[in-house]
């Protein structure tokens, strides 16, 4: 080497050692951490939220960091005691087939200082059904209200435009917000009445909430909170396990037995929709026999490893009208066989090929895996599936009406989700024959679910389990197949319970520190 | 040269008008927003109702004419997801991408360059090796895993630095770390070739005879000729990088173009799919045009072909 060319080298040698050092310089900004002090709490979701505006708190990604932290609403799904309770509302009745009465908890006030009363709640609830605004709130729970108003400082009456039984479940998902949110526009700063108050928000980064002061009710554990969003469940899991986050949920079944990690159901069922518009599936032998066909244990342990419980029906046993006498289908290969001779013998064409659809992005699983196992369980039988392709979006026109004329015999794989706490808002849908998604024909389950509609208490929970055996056993509509669950993990400072609601709520006063 | 930029200005805004085109046909075949956001159960009158809020009942011929009107008064509509115009949403995104494009384009390039050079000059030394084998290395270590593996590594074990977000300087660091590494592989090869070629010509090894030091024949008369492969290649990585450093954004979860692309397609946000989709176009378009425009800088030949055209 010349002196020249050993120069050379020196000087890209101090160049190197320069760059190494300012990507140094730079590394000691510092990391994330988890929290500020000891009792700061963090939390890493995957799903980034658009907006927190509490009239979108039905998306999960937003509802996971208000509901009942920032905003509260007037009854609470209490889904791990199994009750509906009081929060904003303190009792509620029914006053007419189409009236609701609430009483209102007094001595509330918003974090802006404005004062919680009936014609607070009717501002907040008038806001969530402005056009404008296309809130999911009032989509998903508010359609059948024809109007709100304040008929006594605190008391609120809602006039429903049929008779509508659930009203006050219903009102469990709409979030309240102050009078003084604007009403022509969505906003990212939640003024509510819960234990905490927004105190940051990045948008598509971060939000951080601290405790408000003047809370009503008990004081949580935390006096902070920050919500991280990552994508990556492998990055997730790790930032809990360092110590830079204290939870992560919605994780692939193989972290399921790492530290601290929790299996844990949801409100979520996987069945087979059926449908009855067409032969041969409009004969309950065949039905039956396609709910003796399905081995819902094997398919737990092949599509779920291992991680869920075979349902008898379409709803979970937190849900109002659950049938605890429901037992799962038996796996009868022999029997399913015999209903389908049997059919075939009187002139039902069982041969005919079936379209199995399989609604995408099904929550835990391995969705080609899933729609394979129940089509290869169906063909083991003798019936005649073939598998169809869908899009988040458009696998629901398949299974609501107006059916396309003419169409093959239509089977999907589905999951129904029941947030609302009771099982008529599933029927409504489901289940009674007028329901979007229900080509079910048999109107002694009309019946029996506009009987529930007007008694109350346990002699209404007793007919709508009635429903669901007259539904799902006498009438084989569907083939519930398994109950689905979810997998948490909690970084060892804390206690979470992971309610079955996690998807849509997360409520921080869930929370306990070690 | 005047000619040169306004034919290549000229080639790029029928380019434009052919993504305008494009994007708003293929946005149309990502679905249904309208069952998309009001869910199952939705009834066919609350389905009608979205549609006509948001322009989706109107005939496709319609629809176009809609969407070209508003490209022409810059009103490109409001984004369903976010509940503002759309516009602002892709701009107020796409710094964060242009900034790691950038700052890779300048770092792989000088850095890549150099050392690609070093590895030419050194050619078929053990140093050459140790640089063809570290750019091997680079160009297959995928992008994932080694963004994974630096978050696990700095984030979580050594706690230097933060986990994902763009929370301050200290979160560009694996992001850019990332993309430089994933591309600085093939500028060094690139460099490298270009610049063996150029020493072994002529003029280099008279440079030499006449008592040049080698910092000068490579600098002064070499590198100009060698940069021209090394340039057009470091630029397509900035390209690469401005339609969507969708990897790096994910999994850092940064804040870019890429994202909001991503978010656009899932929930069949159309207005926010066309604006990003032109934003990015615009910006590959005018990173094209500057590219073009250096080669003439650091070629005159090329312009003395421009010129021969008229």
């Amino acid at each position: 080497m010349t002196r020249r060319s050993r120069v050379s080298v020196k000087k890209a040698a101090v160049v190197a050692s320069a760059l190494v050092a300012a990507l140094g310089l730079a590394a000691c900004g510092g990391n994330s951490g988890s929290g500020g002090g000891s009792r700061a709490l963090t939390l890493v979701l995957p799903d980034t939220p658009a907006n927190i505006d509490p009239c979108m708190s039905t998306f999960g990604a937003t509802g996971r960091i208000l509901r009942e932290n920032v905003t509260e609403t007037l009854t609470e799904n209490d889904t791990i005691n199994k009750k509906l309770a009081p929060k904003l509302a303190t009792s509620w009745k029914q006053t007419s087939p189409t009236t609701w009465q609430f009483e209102l908890r007094q001595g509330v006030k918003f974090s802006d200082g404005t004062p919680f009363n009936a014609q607070a709640a009717v501002d907040a609830i008038k806001r969530t059904m402005t056009q404008k605004l296309q809130c999911h709130n009032y989509i998903q729970d508010l359609t059948t209200v024809r109007s709100v108003q304040a008929t006594g400082k605190y008391t609120l009456q809602v006039i429903t435009k049929q008779p509508d039984p659930i009203v006050p479940y219903e009102f469990g998902e709409v979030d309240l917000a102050s009078p003084k949110t604007p009403t022509g526009k969505l906003t990212n700063d939640p003024i509510g009445t819960g234990p905490y108050v927004l105190s940051k928000y990045t948008a598509q980064q971060s939000v951080e909430l601290k405790r408000n002061p003047d809370y009503w009710g008990d004081k949580p554990d935390a006096d902070s909170v920050k919500y991280l969003f990552q994508d990556t469940p492998s990055v997730r899991v790790s930032s809990v396990q360092s110590g830079q986050a204290d939870m992560t949920v919605d994780l692939p079944s193989q972290f399921a037995n790492v530290k601290n990690a929790k299996k844990f159901p949801v409100m979520d069922v996987a069945f087979v929709w059926i449908g009855e518009d067409q032969a041969p599936l409009n004969d309950v032998r065949v039905r039956q026999a396609i709910n003796y066909a399905l081995d819902r244990g094997a398919i737990i342990k092949s599509v779920f490893a291992g991680i869920g419980t075979p349902a008898s029906q379409l709803v979970i046993d937190s849900i109002n009208g659950y049938n605890p006498d429901l037992k799962p289908w038996t796996f009868d290969p022999g029997k399913a066989k015999s209903l389908l001779a049997q059919a075939k013998a009187d002139g039902v064409p069982v041969d005919r090929q079936m379209t199995l659809g399989m609604q995408p992005g099904l929550v835990g699983t391995n969705g080609t895996e899933f729609v394979e196992a129940v089509a290869s369980a169906l063909e083991n039988v003798g019936l005649n599936v073939k598998i169809q392709n869908l899009t988040e979006e458009n696998h629901t026109k398949f299974i609501t009406k107006p059916y396309a004329k003419g169409r093959a015999p239509y089977l999907q794989v589905h999951d129904h989700g029941n947030t609302v706490g009771d099982s008529y808002s599933t029927f409504v849908r489901y289940v009674q024959t007028s329901g979007l998604e229900s080509s079910l024909t048999d109107t002694s389950v009309d019946r029996l679910i506009n009987q529930s509609n007007t008694a109350t208490g346990d002699d209404r929970t007793k007919l709508l389990q009635q429903v669901w055996k007259k539904a799902l056993i006498d009438d084989a509509m569907y083939a519930p197949l398994v109950n689905v669950y979810n997998v948490g993990v909690t970084s060892s400072r804390v206690r979470y319970a992971f309610p079955p609601n996690v998807g849509d709520e997360i409520h921080i006063a869930d929370f306990d520190f070690n | 040269m005047l000619a040169v930029i306004l034919r290549r200005v000229l080639s790029s805004v029928i380019a434009l008008i052919a993504l305008l085109v494009f994007v708003f046909v293929m946005a149309r075949f990502t679905g249904d927003p309208a069952r998309l956001y009001l869910g199952e159960g939705a009834s066919a009158k609350q389905l009608d109702a979205y549609r006509v809020a948001h322009g989706l009942d109107k005939p496709i011929v319609s629809q176009f004419w809609d969407y070209l009107h508003g490209v022409v008064t810059l009103n490109f509509g409001n984004s369903t997801l976010y509940n503002e115009p759309a516009m602002h949403v892709a701009l107020s995104r796409f710094p964060n991408t242009l900034f790691l494009a950038l700052f890779t384009f300048a770092i792989g390039l000088v850095v890549g360059g150099a050392v690609g050079s070093y590895a030419a000059y050194r050619i078929g030394s053990l140093v050459d090796r140790g640089i063809t084998s570290f750019a091997s290395l680079a160009l297959s270590v995928p992008s994932f895993w080694l963004a994974i593996l630096l978050i696990l590594v700095f984030a979580l074990k050594l706690h230097t630095l933060p986990t994902t977000g763009k929370t301050g300087l200290a979160s560009y660091v694996m992001p850019l770390l990332t993309l430089i590494i994933a591309n600085v592989g093939v500028i060094i090869q690139v460099s490298r070739d270009s610049m063996a070629g150029v020493l072994a010509s002529d003029y280099v090894v008279t440079a030499h005879a006449k008592g040049l030091g080698p910092g000068r024949v490579v600098a002064v008369h070499a590198m100009r000729n060698a940069s021209i492969p090394v340039i057009t290649i470091a630029g397509a990585t900035a390209i690469g990088i401005v339609n969507g450093a969708l990897i790096v954004e994910t999994v850092f979860d940064w804040p870019g173009i890429g994202k909001v692309v991503v978010d656009a397609v899932l929930n069949r946000d159309f207005p926010l799919l066309q604006s990003a989709v032109i934003v990015i176009g615009t910006a590959v378009l005018a990173f094209n045009l500057l590219i073009d425009l250096s080669y003439t800088v650091l070629d005159p030949r090329m312009r003395v072909k421009a010129g021969a055209t008229r």
